[in-house]
């Protein structure tokens, strides 16, 4: 039971890392850069999802609500200012 | 700032009460459970931020936020200095003392794994602390954001 | 394509450290479990050594961060009265460290507002244009 418990333990942790580097390269792919926000959301996310793993409750609310709300609206408005389509 | 459409207002009023309470539970629970000023300052700034998008940032009070967030590092500063009286800087002056601020002792239940129980009303200058960081993160986030919308959609108007 | 190469070094070289780190990771909840996890203090008066297990800092904050300030007469002996250990180092053991942070806070929103502040006038910025 116990080592059930660990392996199910392992997994979510090993698809939560997998999750954080598939959303970090998507904001690197994406040339639209809302998508791209969103992208770096989902990361945020998925790195207070890690924290609260290992054991930090402080870090991953701080993180939650910094990083998948403030600076997804930072962004936002910024893009609003410029271009939205990444061009070079 | 233009509002957004109904959907998006309506769900921002429904979410308003339930984020700012968890964000007012995490900043005065601050010395008992895990988060703090900061982390329940950021909640409720994030809400603000919602807010903002969805209604519109041009009737906010901005002379106001400035002036909570001086005065919450401003108290933030001065209970550090006052634990001088006691001898050191960051002296929590308050706890088990006879001033009635935060002062109750905290039942010590060292031994026992099941609880960790405490009152709300201990913890002396960490309390008033948590309250100074929750108040400034407040005041300076929602500024922070209320002044990049209006950058973003008058600079848009204006070039 | 030497560039190339050297960004496969740096990023080869950055996962070789990252995994050595989790490697060196010990196990949560087993904070004394590796052997190297003493520290030896050395007393240079009377020529003797102190070991410590390197978790005696943690028994000492979760020891003391409940124990009430103002009965006690020593004042290193007393703790801050808060049930939250991380909370009792944050803001009474390093209140200094956060004043720091809540000054960077000000300081950043400070800039924002200053660099920020042609947004603030938009009717005399259009009267202007007209």
């Amino acid at each position: 039971m116990v080592e059930w418990t660990t392996f199910l333990y392992d997994a979510t942790h090993l698809m939560v890392l997998i999750g954080i580097v598939a959303s970090a390269l998507m904001v690197v792919k994406f040339k639209d850069l809302i998508s791209a926000t969103i992208a770096l959301a989902a990361c945020s996310l998925l790195v207070s999802l890690e924290f609260l793993i290992l054991q930090a409750p402080d870090v991953a609310i701080a993180e939650a609500a910094v990083g998948a709300v403030l600076t997804t609206a930072i962004f936002i408005f910024a893009i609003k200012g410029s271009r939205r389509r990444e061009e070079y | 700032m233009e509002r957004m459409s109904p959907v998006v207002r309506t769900v921002v009023k429904i979410a308003f009460a339930p984020m700012f309470a968890f964000g007012a539970y995490i900043i005065l629970h601050g010395h008992l459970t895990p988060g703090g000023g900061f982390q329940g300052g950021a909640i409720i700034g994030s809400l603000m931020a919602l807010y903002l998008v969805a209604f519109g940032a041009t009737a906010w009070k901005k002379k106001l936020l400035s002036g909570l967030e001086s005065g919450g590092l401003l108290v933030f500063i001065g209970t550090g200095i006052l634990g001088l009286v006691s001898g050191l800087m960051f002296y929590n002056f308050l706890a088990d003392s006879d001033i009635p601020i935060f002062n109750e002792a905290v039942p010590t239940m060292l031994g026992y794994t099941h609880s960790n129980w405490a009152p709300l009303w201990t913890g002396g200058t960490i309390s008033v602390m948590n309250l100074a960081v929750g108040i400034e993160v407040i005041a300076g986030l929602t500024l922070i954001v209320i002044t990049m919308g209006l950058f973003a959609f008058e600079g848009k108007e204006g070039g | 394509m030497i560039n190339n190469g050297f960004k496969l070094a740096a990023l080869l070289l950055l996962a070789g450290f990252l995994t050595f780190a989790v490697w060196n990771l010990r196990e949560f909840g087993e904070p004394g479990e590796k052997a190297d996890n003493d520290v030896v203090l050395y007393n240079a008066e009377d020529n003797t050594t102190l070991t410590l297990d390197r978790t005696a800092m943690d028994d000492f904050m979760l020891d003391h961060s409940q124990d009430g300030s103002s009965t006690d007469e020593d004042v290193l002996e007393n703790g801050p009265s808060a049930n939250n250990a991380v909370t009792a180092v944050v803001f009474d053991y390093r209140g200094f460290d956060t004043m720091g942070e809540a000054t960077v806070l000000f300081a950043a929103v400070s800039g924002v507002l200053v660099s920020l502040r042609i947004a603030l006038p938009p009717k005399e910025k259009k009267g202007g244009d007209a």
